[in-house]
């Protein structure tokens, strides 16, 4: 079997590279956040015809200007976002708590609106970034025929040479700090909490409690 | 790691015909769609529909997570690819695909376990 489990199209040679700090995940993990709300907020417009956006900025979707795709469509990929955001977070869970916060600013963006399809994924978002078990609705299946399969692959290769892009400007400078975008759309966090404890008491008065008792800060290793 | 094809039976392949996913990602012309090499041994690629790839010639099966892609038009180099940086790109990806290449994409991160 190769060493070099690579694609080319003849004479093309690949190389191996050095592995990556702690600050590339991070950036992956707000990258990934961003991506999710983004899905989230194309989900409110599809299902609800709600438009109250935060989260465009690393918005890549061919119809991003005037939505195209069904409730389906945009559900698999609100699914997609949180299966690979789980993925990230865990292993740089102490870092990620910000997003809670973060989420509950969002989520009381949702304030006085009639419960909605978008509501039933507050509760797997905020366990997922909490890394904590999830469980996320049964939707319908749709069979891949080849041209899907070719295209996810193309776009998963796109996918991957843009995460070495993340990834090359990091090892460059190691000065570089990842981002942390906010997506705000309500005052406080207190209108998410009000909202989340219609679908979840529980998790709602824990977070309440967890926020009012904050963990102290750990020394990022870099 | 790797498996020879003998050990995913199930799976469906095709040969892996697309355009370049590296000059796609610097917003280069990519050309046309077209077969795929495998870089040590020049065999045909094939994508499953497991989420693997299969080379023709040396019959070995890879799961795509470590895979990169360089035409003629540049070298690219091979990543130890972590879980999360598959995730990264999985969640860029899943914006532009359809929604059956978003369930192909969350079928191999379930079957991924523990990585």
């Amino acid at each position: 079997m190769s060493d070099i489990p690579n694609g080319g199209r003849r004479q093309a040679v690949p190389r191996q590279t050095v592995e990556s700090p702690k600050q590339v995940t991070l950036q992956f993990l707000d990258d990934t956040w961003e991506r999710l709300l983004n899905s989230l907020e194309r989900l409110e417009q599809v299902s609800e015809g709600y438009r109250n956006l935060t989260a465009t900025r690393l918005d890549q979707h061919p119809d991003r200007d005037r939505i195209t795709e069904s409730e389906l469509d945009v559900r698999w990929e609100v699914h997609l976002q949180i299966k690979s955001l789980e993925r990230i977070v865990k292993p740089v869970i102490e870092d990620a708590q910000w997003m809670i916060d973060d989420f509950l600013r969002w989520f009381g963006g949702r304030a006085r609106r009639p419960l909605a399809v978008t509501d039933e994924y507050a509760v797997p978002v905020l366990h997922c970034i909490m890394d904590h078990p999830y469980e996320l609705p049964d939707l319908d299946e749709v069979v891949p025929t080849e041209t899907d399969i070719l295209d996810a692959a193309e776009a998963l290769g796109r996918g991957l040479h843009e995460s070495d892009k993340i990834e090359e400007r990091f090892l460059a400078d190691s000065r570089l700090e990842a981002t942390r975008h906010l997506h705000t759309r309500a005052r406080s966090r207190s209108s998410g909490l009000v909202r989340l404890s219609e679908l979840n008491r529980m998790l709602a008065v824990h977070l309440a409690y967890v926020i009012d008792h904050p963990q102290p800060a750990k020394e990022e290793p870099r | 790691m790797s498996q020879y094809d003998t050990q995913v039976p199930e799976a469906e392949w095709f040969s892996l015909v697309m355009r370049c996913p590296a000059c796609l990602s610097e917003q280069k012309e990519p050309g046309p769609a077209a077969q795929w090499f495998h870089a040590s041994d020049d065999g045909f690629v094939q994508v499953g529909s497991s989420a693997q790839y299969r080379c023709t010639s040396c019959r070995c099966v890879e799961h795509v997570k470590s895979w990169r892609y360089a035409c003629e038009a540049h070298q690219t180099d091979f990543r130890p690819t972590s879980s999360a940086h598959l995730a990264n790109a999985l969640s860029t990806a899943g914006q532009i695909t359809s929604v059956a290449g978003r369930q192909w994409m969350q079928r191999f991160l379930e079957n991924l376990g523990e990585w």
